[in-house]
């Protein structure tokens, strides 16, 4: 009888699995254990945490580490992932051209234009003038009331009124004559006075019709077609609002333009591309289809790709201590997504969402300090530490404790940084390591939502989502209810709140329930669903998915309440069957390739002694 | 008692936060009915009004501005602040009304 236990060194976990081995290499699983990685995988900072997991898999088996015949440590080859975001589109509103905004309680209805006036010019007006008022801080709603109550007796023709405080329907409740107001509005004394401008409210629960539409703008200012195509980016970034103000100036000018966001240059070991990141991401992914087997990339220097690389290559040395030049990126996995913008010259600090691409590169490098560590962990055990198979190899074996997997079987690791895949027939195992997993998942949630909160990202990214409907109940994203016995806090109140494990945590954001679960459900999509099948046809025999007859999920975004599904929806079609892996039968989608090291130990040891 | 209507009381109906008060309910559009009552602090004031109201929210005015709910327990107002933020408290009552986030 032997006692060994298998250590899985990974990104950001590290698990063990404690066995014995019987005679005939029968293995009797003890226990498992896991903790986060020490330091970076494949270096020696991973002893006091593989230290630490074993110490604890022992305890849990009931045993000591001198009881420990071996320890066999996974060949954690570094597979280290960077990210980074360009916006390739930019609108651009100089600040003579103001545009906004959306608050809460607007006042009145309808559409008012006319020429920008303060409000304490009003009396200088004439009968007959058309005017928009705008209200500065400090006036208060019954004087605002008041004086263009007054302008309008006197024959004014006051079409609208823009507010600094939120006081829109305590103005318009007490004139004679109902006006749009747009209340909220933070910057404005920066609004320019004798200008053109228009108001529009739209009745409680429509959206605006005419501030919205690049030809009611035109309309409304009499503008030509060259004028028109100008003003278009400002009707777009009103689409949806309930209320709006535009003030068109002499010099106002609104560009929608591309950034030269730069090529990337793709090296396959045959043939190499490059392709403009303005282009897309369903472009940058074809073009690395045309070119795999990828052996590096690089951008054009001096633009936004081109930074975005040398950053990857950056943090890449600085962790494994290989030069910059020495680093070669082995994938790169290019999403669509949308970064807000702070509009230029808006009234109350809007944002705009500016289509960008964000790209994760993959690096692998040397092997050279697992010596070093398998070394250093000896010492620090005092028992014999051997370097395992191949990782992929190992995860296989794991996967297949899974009760109900048969070969041909592929994995697909769901990780932190990467996704790799492997699979098993008769021969031996292929395997691939892709850039793009749960932290660009995060990233990209981060930014679509506009949050700026890595922290609440992750969180949205893993729990589900509610809407706290009453002091007492949350309305759940599928519809039920739930309820509490002691009154939910005030800043939960009518918000979209996550329900993480450490209780609820509201998102303060105007977005909806359903808009933030689409933002989520398209991020996975884009990084998880594209990679598995990325992956899966990488390593199905002849490219075919059809091949495959079961594929096992593992690794910690297995463990999402929603990743595993969306891609057991997209290789449905395909005859396989897909599902969370469940190591041993009990360790879920964990352990896998701990297990596997036992296993595979186990094979040897048994060999031998057959042999 | 006619009419939906978050219930205000205070000690003093002349008090210049109450005109505050009522401002933040009519921004929001709610209804309000206002009540003079000779004793009582915020929280007691405030719990009292909400039991009254038709829509279960009520707003106290005494040292400071108490909005409750009169699902809550008594003494555990869902919202306290000083008189100096009697707009916005009274927004806010609204708010638990119409049920939208708080400012």
């Amino acid at each position: 009888m032997a006692l060994v236990a298998g250590v899985d060194i990974g990104n950001s976990t590290t698990e063990a699995c404690v066995a014995e081995i019987g005679p005939g290499g029968r293995v009797e699983y003890l226990s498992g254990a896991l903790t986060p990685t020490s330091g970076v995988k494949g270096t020696a900072d991973n002893v006091p945490g593989v230290v630490e997991v074993v110490r604890r898999a022992l305890k849990e088996a009931g045993r000591g580490v001198r009881d420990l015949s071996a320890v066999l440590v996974n060949e954690a080859t570094p597979v280290i992932s960077g990210l980074a975001m360009e916006t390739i589109t930019e609108t651009i509103v100089t600040e003579s051209t103001m545009i906004g905004h959306n608050p809460d309680t607007p006042g009145g209805a309808g559409l008012g234009a006319g020429t920008t006036v303060a409000f304490g010019s009003l009396t200088e007006c004439g009968p007959g003038d058309e005017v928009i008022c705008v209200v500065g801080s400090g006036v208060d709603f019954e004087d605002a009331a008041d004086g263009i109550n007054a302008a309008l007796a006197r024959g004014v023709e006051v079409t609208g009124a823009i507010v600094h405080a939120d006081d829109a329907t305590l103005i318009t409740n007490r004139l004679t004559k109902p006006i749009p107001v747009v209340d909220e509005v933070t910057l404005v004394e920066k609004v320019p006075l004798g200008m053109a401008a228009a108001v529009e409210v739209a009745e409680p629960g429509r959206t605006i019709r005419t501030l919205s539409n690049s030809y009611g703008i035109a309309t409304v200012f009499g503008l030509d077609a060259e004028q028109t195509r100008m003003i278009a980016p400002v009707a777009r970034a009103l689409v949806g609002n309930r209320s709006a103000v535009v003030v068109r100036t002499p010099s106002g000018d609104v560009t929608d333009r591309r950034i030269p966001a730069g090529s990337l240059t793709l090296v396959g070991e045959h043939n190499k591309r490059s392709v403009g990141i303005e282009a897309g991401a369903g472009e940058i992914m074809a073009a690395l289809r045309r070119v795999r087997p990828l052996t590096d990339a690089s951008g054009e220097a001096g633009t936004h790709v081109g930074g975005m690389l040398a950053r990857v290559r950056d943090t890449m040395s600085e962790l494994t201590g290989t030069s910059a030049e020495a680093v070669r990126i082995q994938d790169v996995l290019a999403v669509d997504t949308f970064v807000p913008q702070e509009v230029t010259g808006a009234l109350a600090g809007e944002f705009a969402l500016e289509n960008a691409v964000a790209l994760a590169a993959m690096v692998r490098t040397s092997r050279g300090p697992m010596r070093l560590l398998a070394e250093r962990l000896r010492e620090a055990l005092g028992v014999e530490v051997l370097i395992g198979g191949v990782e992929a190899d190992m995860a296989v074996l794991g996967a297949l404790t899974t009760p109900g997997t048969g070969r041909p079987v592929a994995i697909l690791d769901l990780g932190g940084g990467s996704t790799d895949a492997a699979v098993a027939g008769d021969g031996a195992v292929r395997s691939v390591h892709l850039a793009g997993a749960g932290d660009l998942v995060t990233k990209l949630i981060d930014s679509e939502l506009g949050l700026d909160n890595r922290e609440l990202a992750e969180d949205i990214k893993k729990y589900p989502l509610a809407k706290a409907e009453s002091f007492f109940h949350v309305r759940m994203e599928d519809g039920t209810a739930r309820f509490f016995d002691q009154p939910l806090p005030a800043e939960a109140f009518a918000r979209v709140v996550v329900l993480s494990d450490d209780g609820m945590r509201p998102v303060p954001t105007r977005h909806n329930l359903e808009k933030i679960r689409q933002v989520r459900r398209a991020a996975k999509h884009k990084v998880f669903v594209v990679n598995a099948l990325r992956a899966l046809e990488q390593v199905a025999p002849g490219g075919n998915l059809r091949q495959i007859g079961f594929v096992v999920v593992l690794g910690g975004s297995a463990l999402d309440f929603e990743i595993p599904d969306l891609i057991a929806e997209a290789v449905a079609g395909m005859g396989i069957v897909c599902g969370t892996g469940n190591v041993r039968g009990t360790e879920g989608p964990r352990n896998a390739v701990a297990t596997g090291l036992v296993a595979s130990h186990a094979l040897d040891l048994s060999l031998e002694s057959a042999g | 008692m006619q009419g939906p209507a978050v219930v205000v009381r205070c000690r003093d109906a002349s008090s210049p936060w109450l005109r505050e008060i009522l401002a933040g309910m009519e921004e929001e559009g709610v209804p309000v009915l206002v009540e003079e009552v000779s004793e009582g602090d915020g929280v007691a004031l405030a719990f009292a009004a909400a039991r009254l109201s038709s829509l279960d929210v009520g707003v106290g005015v005494a040292d400071e501005v108490c909005v409750h709910h009169a699902k809550r327990p008594a003494g555990s107002p869902a919202l306290t602040g000083p008189l100096a933020r009697a707009r916005v408290l009274g927004q806010n009552a609204a708010r638990l009304v119409v049920g939208i986030p708080l400012k």
